[in-house]
């Protein structure tokens, strides 16, 4: 515990005061794997920005600042680690303790949740600068509404699919006050954005769509497709998660089994997850287990040649704010049948075959017009899916964007 | 030798029970208790917190592990004490058993062993298959004969996604003495298992005589709203997403009701409420005791739905065609084993969801008399084949048969 702290507050002795701050409110610390989210970071850095990320648990590292876990404690360690937060901020920034108290019963909280909250969030309220605070999806800032104003930064929160989708669900009326402190959204979809404003989202806040990118150097055939008379070689590259929607597309593949015997279709799922149980049996039960494998999670390398063996790419989610497995599909210059789950068709733009969601005969359908597909058709569409994904989801654009998405804060604070 | 063993037999042997859980599912505990009437019966199971109470006769031993850290620690400590006290504590077995995974897992292997030791049952009768890795290693200690029972999820789904379950079926399904399969589509999922098919027996689960004597409650003339019920934890397995799916068709023709007794509606079926537009329709509620089930399928219900994906035999669909209450329900598993399609209930298939709302449609669109009769016959047929003793008395002579292998084994 006394490790974690000197650790963390080690590294705020490096904080540059002149460049402008960004703190990154996560769960979990990105770890070196996660590219996308390193070379956002990075992308920030090289554009002049001070980058702090503020994570619940997981890894330490440069510019890292952990939770200190107080809620994961038994009950003697979190009196004695609250006992220590609270003192240290009231020594060393009794102004944003302050702030903090001040904003929190404004927004009708009681002594003991903002006491909770403050050593909860002691590690943002020690070590972040002014500037912005950025949080990673809405359900992290629900609860951290004050400490952005406590330090005297702009609020900022990031819509993603699941987050957005499901947390007003279970908590009806919950981001209420999260929509009255936040200065600036970004969503990775416009239907995201639609769904924020279903759920309260006023249209007074600014919102910047950005959306993740792809390795379109990466991604990119090696060998030109070759049909397979008569097969429908179709692959999903996706955890095994209830939304999504893998449990439709099979039963979709039993209706195309029996409307069309002619296709002789072949289906791979390449991912892992919990439903694994749930999918194989159904798979069993349709009777289709010879035809659908899962492999498992697989290296990047393995599902690009996944992709280069394959005839069309599935995604049937129920609930999918942006899928970069879509994308890199197209990126191989696969046709694409996907939902019309919030950012799905966006994803795939006018090139791809948008199905309504939790309708399995309908994909069947879908699956049958893409086995026949004429080869100049599939070729014209797929390589323009190809064109637009370069001029849209390119990395380099999506770094000037969010450079961009932070500019506001300079030299205003 | 035949002579002996079978005059052990006759003795009539003890039997442990390993329930997982305490207070646990009515159906196991009604078998218990009929068991008892002619047998010492022990039941071992780790406590729940729930609202159910027990259900155990009064010559039943309960051997309840407690859920907290210290109260395991004084359970194992005075289940030893018991041990010493009579002298049968044999440390170095035990030991050898408690340390096979490792320090780790030690404690619980110790909490798992115990009990069995205290009582030395001839005869444990694993209810869940998942337990059953265990049990067997519990043979090094001493010697007993092993039945399992063949229930739905742990036979017919849990293996394929777990391969290391799936070896551990194949290595100690052919070690088991007898099984107690719920219905023969479970059977043959356990022969495929390595179970040996002549120590099979199915043996029907059977319902209450009190239950079968209720009087049949007033069928509605007009099904307007139609009252559907479903009952049954939250489980993919349990199909409530089809259910779903098929309710946001036919609302569009339909005024229906759809009450599922579970409990609180997962993510995926919240999700499912919201993108259907069926808030209004469809209502979940927590989870009841089997009274308080009874009372709603007699008087708050139309039909009940049982929507799963796979079954063994669903036990609410046996007590909703004793109750009078006709069921429509998926054919899955044991389920046309149960159901006879149009003579005591409707089946439909789990993975079209325009089958399942066909199914309902016609329910609803049956006249007065077809439904009446079609409850009457689903009431008789219950009546003629699912009987609380007759899986009683099955139940005895599976017993029996254990037993009489158990010992040859050890000749």
């Amino acid at each position: 515990m006394m490790r974690q702290w000197c650790v963390a507050r080690g590294k705020s002795s490096n904080v540059n005061a002149e460049k402008p701050f960004i703190g990154l409110v996560l769960a979990l610390a990105p770890r070196y794997s996660e590219t996308f989210l390193t070379a956002k970071v990075q992308g920030l850095r090289d554009n002049g920005y001070e980058v702090a990320v503020f994570v619940g648990s997981g890894e330490g590292g440069p510019g890292i600042y952990r939770a200190l876990g107080i809620a994961k404690s038994t009950p003697v360690r979190s009196v004695v680690m609250s006992g220590f937060a609270w003192t240290m901020l009231l020594l060393r920034r009794p102004g944003r303790v302050w702030r903090f108290i001040r904003s929190e019963r404004a927004l009708g909280r009681g002594p003991v949740e903002i006491a909770q909250r403050m050593a909860a969030y002691y590690h943002v309220l020690m070590h972040a600068r002014s500037g912005w605070l950025h949080f990673g999806f809405t359900a992290l800032a629900v609860g951290a509404e004050s400490l952005a104003s406590a330090i005297g930064s702009r609020m900022g929160v990031s819509l993603r699919g699941y987050d957005i989708a499901m947390y007003p669900l279970k908590h009806p009326g919950s981001l209420a006050d999260l929509w009255s402190k936040v200065d600036k959204v970004h969503t990775i979809s416009d239907d995201l954005t639609l769904t924020a404003r279903r759920h309260g989202m006023p249209a007074s806040i600014p919102v910047v769509k950005i959306t993740p990118a792809v390795d379109l150097e990466f991604f990119q055939r090696r060998t030109p497709h070759v049909a397979k008379e008569g097969a429908l070689r179709i692959v999903t590259v996706s955890r095994l998660h209830w939304k999504k929607g893998i449990e439709y597309v099979l039963m979709a593949l039993k209706e195309l089994s029996v409307a069309k015997p002619n296709i002789a279709w072949t289906y791979k799922i390449v991912g892992d997850g919990a439903e694994l149980e749930r999918l194989a049996f159904a798979a069993a039960e349709m009777g289709l287990s010879d035809r659908v494998s899962f492999s498992g999670k697989q290296k990047q390398e393995a599902v690009r040649e996944l992709y280069e063996q394959a005839d069309c790419c599935v995604q049937y989610s129920v609930q999918e704010g942006f899928c970069n497995a879509v994308l890199e599909a197209q990126a191989m210059e696969l046709p694409c049948i996907v939902s019309d789950a919030e950012g799905l068709p966006e994803n795939v733009g006018e090139d791809g075959v948008v199905v309504p969601r939790r309708q399995p005969e309908m994909l069947a359908n879908a699956l049958a017009a893409v086995a026949v597909l004429p080869v100049d058709v599939r070729k014209e569409k797929t390589l323009a899916a190809r064109k637009r994904l370069e001029a849209k989801f390119n990395v380099e654009r999506q770094r000037e964007a969010f450079a961009e998405f932070f500019k506001i804060n300079r030299g205003v604070r | 030798m035949t002579v002996d063993t079978q005059s052990r037999a006759d003795r009539v042997a003890s039997v442990a029970f390993l329930v997982g859980e305490i207070p646990c599912a009515p159906f196991i505990a009604a078998l218990i208790n009929g068991v008892a009437a002619r047998r010492t019966v022990i039941v071992v199971g780790s406590e729940r917190s729930g609202k159910r109470l027990d259900v155990f006769g009064a010559n039943v031993s309960v051997e309840r592990c407690p859920q907290s850290r210290l109260g395991r620690v004084r359970y194992a400590a005075g289940c030893l004490l018991r041990l010493v006290g009579r002298g049968s504590l044999e440390l170095e077995p035990l030991w050898r058993f408690i340390m096979k995974n490792g320090r780790r897992r030690a404690f619980s292997r110790l909490l798992y062993a115990l009990p069995i030791l205290l009582h030395r049952p001839e005869i444990v009768h694993v209810q869940w298959a998942k337990a059953l890795h265990r049990t067997m290693e519990l043979r090094e200690l001493y010697s007993f004969a092993i039945v399992l029972s063949l229930r739905g999820t742990h036979i017919s789904s849990s293996p394929l996604g777990d391969a290391e379950l799936l070896r551990e079926y194949q290595q100690d399904f052919p070690g088991v003495h007898a099984f107690h399969a719920v219905c023969h589509a479970i059977e043959a999922d356990a022969v495929a298992l390595g179970a040996l098919p002549d120590r099979i027996r199915v043996i029907y689960s059977g319902i209450d005589e009190a239950v079968l004597a209720l009087p049949l409650m007033q069928l509605r003339t007009e099904l307007r709203p139609l009252r559907i019920l479903s009952v049954g934890r939250i489980h993919w397995r349990k199909g409530y997403h089809r259910a779903l799916d098929a309710i946001g068709q036919l609302v569009r023709t339909y005024q229906v009701e759809y009450r599922i007794i579970a409990g609180s509606p997962d993510d995926e079926l919240l999700l499912q409420l919201h993108d259907l537009g069926i808030l209004e329709s469809v209502h979940f509620e927590p989870a009841m005791s089997q009274t308080e089930v009874m009372e709603q399928m007699r008087t708050k219900a139309d039909v009940l739905l049982v929507p799963s994906m796979g079954e063994g035999i669903a036990n609410v669909a046996i007590e909703a065609m004793a109750l009078g209450l006709p069921v429509v329900a998926t054919h899955c598993g044991g389920m046309p084993e149960l159901i006879d399609h149009g003579r005591t209930g409707l089946l439909c298939d789990p993975w079209d969801v325009h089958s399942m709302v066909d199914a309902l449609k016609s329910f609803a669109d049956m006249p007065l008399d077809r439904r009446e009769e079609m409850r009457t016959n689903a009431r008789d047929e219950i009546a003629a084949t699912r009987r609380l003793d007759g899986l009683v008395s099955a139940m005895q002579v599976l017993y029996d048969e254990a037993m009489v292998r158990s010992q040859r084994e050890k000749l």
